[in-house]
């Protein structure tokens, strides 16, 4: 896929969400966009993947390829020329929701997020009509594949999504309180919730849910009764709130949907039985979502049964990676057997990535976070990051830490040290230049990104470091979905 | 739900194939060496020894993998596996290389020394097992041999401190019964075979017994002091057992190269024979 920069004042003119806008104007905004062609047949973007660019088709057409699962199953929708797509990823920060395939040789203007967000900034009728077009789509793609909705036609759907609302809620907001009347049922369209309950002055974790689970059905199943449990956003969370009324006319509508959700009913307040019953079981869940395990992609845990605390993980470490470890064995205890070190978990939601001046901290497709060449070590992520995984160093360079031979040479080893005692004896010995501030970066576990393997994970003799997808490894003390 | 529960039986299922190659190896042995096998110089003895050799050798290469971390073939973990299933292999083949007869003091010796390292790798192997279950059973933390020490100082430091606001008769007391207590750091190897649990009690009762000698308003101050032997003696416990675990390769290590210095001037008295 080729790419080029500057895309052509006529090609703008074809784009219906820049009509009415300045073209000089946009193209200045736009500077720095890249115009990338592709084939037909070649695949513009993949389901699940993490880009937080969007692309406008300048040129040839599209098919979106929504994915096997929902009501709209595998289904393709074409996309013309002039269209824009991504911008949910871009906007949310989310995944890519589905494969979108070149259907003719295409050409494709890509816009960065930051640049995105200077276009909406700099133009509000922009993000109006992106919001519009957010919106629609966001509800449009949760609605038809969420698998519970898979046995309810099309235009049903359709027509929910013009009386269902879309909300954002921050790290630690209330959905909803223990003892409120049952009014909405929710389905969580990206991030995760808690469900808790107060029993005598303690919480007590019921439950997380993330993307794809739905939640709020017990309240309104049970008709007229108040909400069992409060549900709060683990860090930022979209939900899609449905009316009860809207949400009665459906299940009325669909005995299928009725007997289902009953059964995640019956299911859940066996699982909440069975919380109340295993100590360990409950006080595991709490410290997981505590910790804020769940929200991430691939976390270091450490089978402490296991451990022999030979360093090992922390030496391979830093001898792949310069010297500097990325990890400290000392973290959160999950359970009596399991810890999660200091090591960077790649976050569903990295607030890390939110300030960085230069957009050095990025995430690849997979998901995971890594650092570029770009970083001023300025140390914006570390602040951001709320475990405390990621360390400032000395990046080397004029007066940083010099390497051996350098050392051996005697290569400038006492400047900063001869400059301050001149200073400090009244200037008047040898002429001695500034010394220049140490070059700093930000270093944190990149998974080994250069490496074939996890430094940490393939040295460790007992097999007590695993690196794990917390999704799928705490399943079990997961919500039913 | 079974990983959260059950790490403990998880970590000592490797132990009994371990177990059952050893036991194996000793009736291999026993039998062969009531029943003369083939003789060294003997073409089955000469291969019996080159496979013999190149096992060695590939036990000994886990040294080199241990510290070459970007190698990409195996994980640690598996050539620890390797490691230890392969040497149980080696010590048959070693024992049919000799044809169970041991001429000579030197190849005695260099036998006698292959059953050393072997016999110190099945010991450490257990307690590489064992160990870290217990540490990881009670402990709250992981803590490195070093760190343990620091804690140490600051408990003596804190002990101190504490006592320095405290009536003449506590102090006397302190400087008798209790100072001793937490001034100690010297290695408490008997706590090796004991349970965390008694110890944190036995400490609990050696202040029990001390509360008869303490005006009644300065109990608070004893109880504190209490508790930081208990944290002491908590961190005793597991100092000797990394200790234990450190310390096991420094017999295993040096053994292994005396053997493979033994084997060399073997070798090389084989080719010039």
């Amino acid at each position: 896929m080729p790419e080029t920069t500057l895309p052509h004042k006529e090609l703008l003119a074809g784009v219906p969400l820049f009509s009415g806008i300045d073209t000089v104007e946009l193209i200045n905004t736009l500077d720095d966009c890249k115009v990338i062609t592709f084939k037909s047949g070649e695949y513009l973007c993949r389901e699940g993947e993490y880009d937080e660019a969007c692309n406008i088709i300048l040129d040839g057409t599209a098919s979106v390829e929504l994915p096997q699962k929902g009501a709209n199953r595998g289904k393709k929708i074409p996309l013309a020329k002039g269209e824009i797509f991504g911008e949910i990823a871009a906007l949310s920060g989310n995944p890519r929701t589905a494969d979108i395939v070149a259907t003719q040789p295409s050409t494709l203007m890509n816009i960065s997020k930051n640049t995105l967000f200077r276009l909406l900034d700099r133009f509000p009728a922009i993000k109006q009509k992106l919001d519009d077009l957010y919106r629609h789509r966001a509800l449009s793609s949760h609605l038809h594949t969420i698998p519970i909705f898979s046995g309810i036609p099309d235009e049903i759907l359709e027509e929910l999504k013009e009386k269902v609302t879309l909300h954002t809620y921050r790290k630690g907001d209330v959905i909803f309180e223990e003892g409120d009347m049952a009014d909405a049922f929710y389905l969580t369209r990206y991030g995760f919730v808690k469900v808790h309950q107060r029993k005598g002055g303690k919480e007590k974790v019921l439950a997380y849910l993330k993307d794809g689970h739905y939640f709020g059905e017990m309240g309104l199943l049970k008709n007229g009764e108040k909400r069992m449990a409060t549900v709060s956003a683990l860090n930022r969370v979209e939900v899609i709130r449905i009316s009860k009324e809207d949400f009665g006319k459906l299940i009325e509508s669909h005995p299928d949907l009725r007997a289902n959700l009953e059964n995640v009913v019956k299911q859940r307040e066996e699982r909440n039985i069975l919380l109340s019953k295993d100590a360990h079981l409950a006080n595991t869940l709490s410290s997981t979502i505590e910790a804020g395990v769940m929200q991430s992609k691939a976390v270091l845990i450490i089978d402490t049964s296991k451990c022999i605390q030979c360093d090992n993980c922390i030496k391979a470490c830093a001898s792949l990676h310069g010297g500097q470890t990325r990890l400290a064995r000392k973290g959160i205890r999950l359970s009596s057997f399991l810890m999660v070190p200091a090591s960077c978990r790649h976050c569903d939601d990295p607030t890390c990535m939110t300030k960085c001046p230069t957009g050095a901290i990025s995430r690849d497709f997979t998901g995971e976070i890594y650092h570029k060449d770009s970083c001023i070590g300025c140390g914006s992520c570390a602040m951001n990051c709320p475990h405390g995984n990621i360390t400032i160093i000395d990046a080397g360079g004029p007066n940083g830490r010099q390497s051996l031979f350098a050392r051996l040479l005697g290569n400038n080893s006492n400047h900063k040290r001869q400059y301050a005692k001149e200073k400090n004896a009244g200037g008047n010995g040898p002429e001695i230049r500034k010394p220049k501030r140490p070059k700093r970066k930000a270093v944190k576990c990149d998974m080994c990104r250069d490496y074939a393997i996890m430094g940490c994970v393939h040295n460790c003799p007992r097999g007590a470091a695993r690196r794990v997808n917390p999704s799928v490894f705490f399943a079990d003390i997961s919500s039913i979905g | 739900m079974e990983k959260l529960h059950r790490a403990d039986a998880s970590s000592l299922r490797g132990i009994w194939p371990l177990l059952f190659a050893t036991i194996l190896t000793g009736l291999v042995f026993i039998y062969y060496y009531f029943r003369d096998g083939d003789a060294s110089g003997s073409v089955s003895g000469i291969v019996y020894g080159i496979l013999g050799f190149v096992t060695i050798v590939f036990l000994a290469l886990y040294k080199v993998r241990k510290i070459y971390f970007g190698f990409i073939m195996g994980s640690l973990h598996g050539w620890l596996q390797a490691h230890i299933y392969i040497s149980v292999i080696t010590i048959i083949l070693v024992y049919m290389h000799t044809g169970f007869r041991f001429n000579g003091a030197f190849t005695t010796i260099l036998l006698l020394l292959f059953f050393v390292v072997f016999a110190s790798g099945i010991v450490g192997s257990l307690m590489h097992t064992i160990i870290p279950l217990s540490l990881a059973k009670y402990g709250k933390e992981i803590l490195s041999t070093n760190e343990i020490l620091d804690a140490y100082k600051k408990c003596l430091d804190d002990s101190e401190r504490l006592v320095e606001t405290t009536s003449e008769e506590f102090r006397e007391t302190y400087k008798k019964s209790i100072r001793p207590l937490i001034a100690d750091f010297s290695t408490k190897w008997q706590y090796l075979f004991t349970e965390e649990n008694r110890v944190i009690k036995a400490a609990e009762k050696k202040f029990e017994m001390l509360k008869e000698g303490i005006p009644s308003n300065e109990n608070y101050n004893l109880q504190i002091l209490g508790s930081m032997y208990q944290d002491r003696e908590r961190f005793a416990f597991k100092l000797a057992k990394l200790r234990i675990l450190n310390g096991w390769l420094t017999f295993h290590v040096p053994v292994t190269t005396a053997m493979l210095t033994m084997l060399g001037l073997h070798l090389l008295s084989i080719f010039y024979f």
